[in-house]
């Protein structure tokens, strides 16, 4: 069992827990989903869940810490302290708590994922003669630490702001960390959003049981039937050694971008189709981003929990800071109320895309990521008033079909290209990738048929795309505001079944296992 | 559950649909089975499986292992030497629960006397999912030929299988090519590769056992020559394993079995399979032993096995272009 798309977890493991949920009593039902998110995460980590207690440790300490110092700001106030002068200390002490729980946490992050990483770039700089070094090895890293890392974060934050009260309940606090159908890929939750749910052990309902299969078995089409087939030919193009035209090379971009979504979105899926089936209602991390009209748009509706994590926890912090409003006030006087906000806030989206960049991975590959999409966003910053102008000017109907279809066009263009640079085995790849796109693009390679020698035939790219038609389809309607998991749990028992018997049978037989596939694991689950 | 009658609602729901979902998986299976023992008819591992297609009860030897067992054993040269009827059920990667299934599958109409069990399969690993996925498979064929829809054709879909397909070389693959330095991927790392036969596969492996008694076939454990995935500490292991089970252990790596080997010429990847003169050699100290100790038939000159001694013919032809 080493992901939610292996037969152990799907037939053994799941079932197994709903069993065992549905037959305990009202008050042990988080204590049986610990027990089972424990034993997921320990079955997966091994030794290194020791790393995840640390981190939920020090988040419960820093957590009650925080408090204390809260409930000594009150009796200092009714002891006849000003309160101006109680603020103060409470403000510091708790500053100094959040900042242990951050260092502890990130630090464990670093220990586990980047300690390689940062080492290494520390040679470079120290001694860049010394080609051989190979810098300190990183410790290994838990499943989720990524996920859960930033769950941890955004509660000590939460309870700094007194958003949210700590919790006292260390299993409790716990299980918001690990609940094993989050924590290998997410979504990032908050604790406002999860906690309570996840505590409380409603007893299984039939609809939320019927619907929660559904979307468990949509997301396992997407992932086992379209994403690892794809899988094969995009690790041909970007991992092999041969030479492929730049019409080659765009083809793979797009179908890696269609690969992630389906993957990363089919993962999403199953996770909030368990979630439901336990009455813990997930935040949805995808809403149709292949419709977004701008690449800023794009990263609203593409893993949105990442996205909204770093507006709240970093984008208005800094942009809000002492020193970044200085340097808003400076922007403003040389370059105007249009354009100098927009250089103010460059600051604090460089630090977003930075963290982001490098939130995926120690390569410079991400990082490089990172950078493409804060140089895209703040240039859209520039570009729209611009646009907007241009547009007037020439009488350009900017909500008419055509001039819509050409912005989403041109994003796709960007997230595409942003998605080779992300799967290049390294920022070099992908600078040869697109290269090689760019300087020799041809459709010869359509023309006769290399296309089809890549690892999969005719049958599997029709298959893909009549599957991921559907997956469109599906985003279309959620556009429209219908869900159809929700719509056919509405409906009578044979049309339920049809549904859902039908999918299972998808999956089965188009999907892309056993003899001649190798088991991918969810793409998300590495970072 | 809200109430007892709503548990007892969902409850059947469930049930009525993993049935529902069940059947229909048993029903499409035919659709999806290979119609012939081919490869180009959608069957996997196609030589190995070859053998549902050999005549009613001619196989005396059958060999289970993984790619081991079919670099090593030339069917046709046990034939030459000592008219043995032999065959070699093997597939690169074989794990036990795969291995399993071959000997079941290998005995449907055939009654080996002898079942020699290649040993470097008892170290290859494998998951509590692999072993889902193969039981799984060996109960819902569906699930195994699931990418037989791409070649499905208007010929009866739901029409029998009639095996007719033979491998002319009975299971064993020639490869001449001579290279004495290990390919990638060839050196085992001792940290992932086991040194011990776990305990799970001597679950499998006594089933193995215990089958192959019970069709009155004897069971022998066999260790091929290799220099890359034999130790001392694996033969001490398989040998624990063979006194557990009252079996015989036949390795070719050490005395009183050993074969005479040179490692600069007798393997294709620097010593992890033989190539073609290694496998000569291996074939001829094998053959020897299973005539000594077995009084296995002597099937040449009987008219009814004319076949094996055309193919043996072609093979020997076959040897001499190679050179």
């Amino acid at each position: 069992m080493t992901s939610y798309f292996t037969i152990t977890f799907a037939l053994i493991f799941l079932p197994a827990s709903v069993v065992l949920y549905a037959l305990a009593p009202k008050r042990l039902r988080w204590c049986v989903l610990l027990g089972l998110s424990l034993l997921f995460m320990w079955h997966l980590s091994k030794r290194l869940t020791a790393l995840f207690a640390a981190s939920a440790l020090s988040v419960y300490a820093c957590g009650l810490g925080m408090e204390a110092a809260v409930t000594q700001r009150g009796r200092a106030i009714a002891e006849g302290m000003a309160k101006k002068d109680a603020r103060n200390i409470c403000k510091k002490r708790m500053r100094a708590i959040l900042a242990a729980g951050i260092i502890v946490n990130v630090g464990l992050l670093i220990a586990s994922k980047y300690l390689e990483f940062f080492s290494r770039a520390v040679i470079a700089i120290v001694a860049p003669s010394d080609d051989g070094a190979s810098g300190l090895a990183s410790l290994g890293a838990p499943i989720g630490i990524s996920f859960y890392t930033m769950m941890a974060l955004s509660y000590l934050a939460d309870v700094y702001r007194e958003t949210i009260p700590a919790e006292h309940h260390l299993g409790r606090l716990t299980l918001f960390l690990c609940f094993f159908p989050q924590i290998m890929e997410g979504p990032i939750c908050r604790y406002g959003q999860t906690a309570s749910a996840l505590y409380i052990g409603e007893p299984l309902k039939r609809r939320n049981l019927y619907e929660g299969a559904l979307r468990i078995l949509y997301g396992m089409a997407k992932k086992i039937v379209v994403a690892d087939r794809l899988n094969i030919l995009v690790e041909t193009v970007f991992d092999g050694k041969a030479d492929y035209d730049g019409g080659i090379v765009a083809f793979a971009a797009i179908l890696y971008t269609v690969q992630l979504y389906c993957d990363f979105s089919g993962a999403m899926d199953v996770a909030l189709g368990m979630g439901h089936i336990f009455n813990v209602e997930l935040p949805e991390n995808f809403k149709q981003p292949f419709f977004s009209k701008t690449a800023s748009e794009f990263w609203q509706r593409w893993h949105i929990t990442l996205g909204t994590w770093f507006k709240d926890y970093v984008y208005y912090p800094v942009s809000l800071s002492k020193g970044c409003k200085k340097v808003t006030a400076a922007a403003r006087k040389a370059l105007g109320n249009r354009y100098g906000p927009l250089l103010a806030g460059g600051i604090a989206l460089f630090c977003v895309w930075f963290l982001n960049g490098l939130w995926h991975g120690a390569g410079s590959q991400y990082l490089f990521f990172g950078m493409y999409y804060f140089a895209m966003i703040f240039a859209g910053g520039f570009v729209e008033p611009l646009a907007q102008s241009l547009s007037e000017r020439y009488r350009i109907d900017r909500s008419s079909l055509p001039y819509r279809i050409f912005r989403t066009v041109r994003t796709l263009i960007v997230v595409f290209v942003g998605e080779l640079f992300f799967r290049a085995p390294g920022l070099r790849r992908g600078v040869e990738l697109f290269s090689t796109m760019v300087k020799s693009f041809s459709l010869a390679s359509f023309a006769d048929g290399t296309f089809l020698t890549l690892g999969l035939d005719a049958y599997d790219l029709v298959l893909v795309l009549i599957v991921f038609a559907g997956v469109i389809a599906v985003d279309v309607a959620r556009e429209r505001g219908v869900s159809l998991c929700t719509e056919l749990g509405a409906r009578r028992i044979p049309l339920r079944w049809t549904a859902l018997v039908a999918l299972f049978l998808v999956v089965v037989i188009f999907g892309a296992y056993g003899h001649g596939y190798a088991p991918v694991d969810p793409l998300y689950a590495q970072f | 559950m809200e109430s007892r009658s709503e548990a007892l609602k969902t409850i059947g729901s469930v049930c009525a649909l993993v049935v529902i979902s069940l059947l229909l998986l048993l029903g499409l299976s035919p659709l999806f089975q290979p119609k012939d023992t081919s490869k180009e008819a959608g069957m996997i591992d196609a030589s190995a499986n070859a053998i549902m297609a050999e005549p009613a009860g001619t196989i005396d030897v059958l060999f289970i292992g993984d790619s081991e067992a079919y670099s090593s054993i030339s069917p046709l040269q046990l034939w030459g030497e000592h008219g043995i009827t032999s065959y070699v059920c093997s597939s690169a990667g074989t794990r036990l629960p795969y291995a399993n299934q071959l000997l079941r599958r290998a005995t449907q109409n055939q009654q080996p006397r002898v079942v020699v069990i290649e040993t470097n399969m008892f170290f290859t690993l494998f998951s509590i999912d692999d072993l889902v996925t193969k039981e799984l498979e060996g109960l819902l064929p569906i699930v195994r030929f699931h990418d037989r829809w791409k070649s499905f054709t208007s010929e009866n879909p739901f029409g029998a299988s009639a095996y007719t397909w033979t491998d002319d070389l009975k299971g064993f693959r020639i490869n001449a090519t001579v290279c004495n330095k290990p390919g990638p991927g060839s050196v085992r790392d001792p940290r992932v590769r086991s040194l011990q036969v776990t305990s799970r596969g001597m679950l499998y492996l006594s089933q193995m056992v215990d089958y192959c008694r019970s069709i009155g076939a004897t069971p022998v454990l066999m260790s091929t020559p290799t220099s890359l995935n034999w130790n001392p500490e694996r033969q001490a292991s398989i040998q624990a394993a063979a006194d557990e089970l009252g079996v015989e252990f036949i390795d070719l790596n050490t005395e009183p079995y050993k074969v005479d080997i040179n490692w600069d010429e007798d393997t294709l990847d620097g010593g992890d399979h033989l190539n073609l003169s290694g496998a000569q050699k291996a074939t001829a100290r094998i053959g020897e032993w299973l005539s000594s100790t077995f009084e296995l038939e002597d099937h040449r000159g009987d008219a009814s096995y004319q076949r094996w001694q055309t193919l043996y013919e072609s093979y020997q032809a076959k040897l001499e272009d190679l050179g």
